[in-house]
């Protein structure tokens, strides 16, 4: 069974340095991964930065009437 | 410009577990401090854990993978036994453990440090204070509390204003200059529910107007919310659970009467609306409400407070949960929620279709 975009997503969740090249040239993985183009936009549309917010792990701990 | 050391933090793979900033457990409902901005003014309260829940639903999440546990209400020192018995329960897991109050216990220095005596263990402080809170409880009672925690070693203080205009904040920012560079500040605006009295609501600063440009992609979505009936909800939000049953909005998870909190977190991971409020933020419900006009004619206004006013208000509409829905059934949003998850939070995709 070819590759999928979900098996590139796995892949990249145990793997920062093929998530990082993932990101940055989804376009080099749409063969083996099978992308659609809207998949490649996605992987490299600017909000992806909003994942690395994600990834500080830095949110405040919720607050509101304590 | 993402690189490979960007994407290097300290985070490893979760799997199917989320990943939480915190867990917040709710001691109980109860507060007999009543103050006027509260989100509970109005409702029933008398919803209660057993102290063997509290125990047992605190050692749970002090199981999940989760750096910090904090103590919410409610009051939490209404039931100082049951804080007690919490903290004793997992003071070995290298866990934060924080707790709220509103300091009101704190009637001198001596019995403020015998409380916080008592609760060893507590590393974290958020202590309410703002003209609400002050309105009933003296702000030395604060000062107390500041004062014992700082000598017993608790050096994680935060003071929580919730104010309804800027004047209201400098209000009591201008209370702790003495303590500025020793304490944390979070300052947020009071969220106008329907429940509040008129005196609340009619001093309200200037409101933003929805937009998904005003809001973040993160919230308080990283830290679910035990309620004492055990219900466990996706935020903080999920307190207003005590003005009516939430079993049936996006923000419900589970209950721990009925399953553990690792088989509700992982069932909740595998559920798209839910993986979109985490990836997508207030952001992403800004964006489903201003793709869908009904949203706010059923929510009665477009101006908010902060995000978590716009959120919850948009989200209890029956138009705000179906859009919720039917959005997190687009082939490409469910790819921009698996990318989040994948490349954002180490956690599995959720499984597409091939």
């Amino acid at each position: 069974m070819p590759l999928q975009f979900a098996d590139a997503l796995r892949l990249a969740a145990k793997d920062p340095q093929f998530a990082a090249d993932l990101v940055q040239n989804p376009q080099n993985y749409q063969a083996a991964f099978n992308l659609s183009p809207q998949q490649v936009n996605g992987l490299k549309n600017g909000t992806i930065n909003d994942v690395l917010t994600h990834a500080t792990g830095q949110a405040n701990p919720a607050i509101y009437f304590g | 410009m993402i690189s490979p050391q960007s994407l290097q933090q300290p985070l490893s793979y979760r799997g199917l577990f989320p990943r939480y900033d915190a867990v917040l457990i709710s001691v109980t409902e109860r507060c007999h401090v009543g103050c006027r901005h509260c989100g509970f003014y109005g409702a029933v309260r008398n919803r209660e854990a057993t102290l063997d829940e509290i125990v047992d639903w605190t050692k749970q999440v002090g199981d999940y993978p989760i750096g910090r546990i904090i103590f919410t209400g409610g009051e939490p020192f209404e039931r100082v036994d049951a804080l007690e018995q919490a903290i004793d329960a997992v003071r070995s897991m290298d866990r934060i453990l924080c707790s709220f109050t509103s300091s009101f216990w704190a009637t001198s220095y001596p019995q403020a440090r015998a409380i916080l005596n008592r609760l060893s263990g507590l590393q974290h402080l958020f202590l309410s204070s703002d003209v609400y809170h002050q309105e009933r409880v003296p702000i030395e009672r604060v000062f107390n509390v500041i004062q014992a925690a700082f000598d017993l070693g608790i050096r994680d203080i935060t003071i929580c204003i919730t104010s309804s205009n800027e004047a209201e904040r400098l209000t009591i920012r201008q209370q702790y200059k003495k303590w500025e560079s020793m304490l944390k500040f979070h300052e947020d605006r009071v969220i106008p529910t329907q429940f509040l009295p008129k005196s609340v609501l009619c001093n309200q600063d200037k409101t933003t107007k929805i937009s998904p440009d005003n809001y973040a992609t993160t919230c308080y979505l990283q830290t679910p919310l035990i309620n004492p009936n055990g219900d466990v909800l996706a935020c903080h939000a999920g307190k207003a659970a005590a003005h009516k049953d939430m079993r049936t909005s996006p923000y419900f998870l589970g209950n721990l009467r009925q399953q553990s909190f690792k088989d509700i977190a992982v069932e909740a991971s595998r559920r798209w609306d839910y993986q979109y409020l985490r990836t997508q933020g207030p952001k992403g419900v800004a964006q489903l409400v201003c793709s869908n006009p009904v949203i706010l004619e059923q929510v009665g206004r477009d101006e908010f407070t902060n995000a978590c006013d716009m959120c919850f208000s948009a989200l209890r509409t029956p138009e705000g949960k179906r859009s919720l829905v039917q959005e997190a059934t687009q082939p490409q949003t469910r790819d921009l929620i698996n990318i989040r998850l994948a490349i954002g939070l180490r956690e599995a995709p959720i499984d597409l279709p091939s």
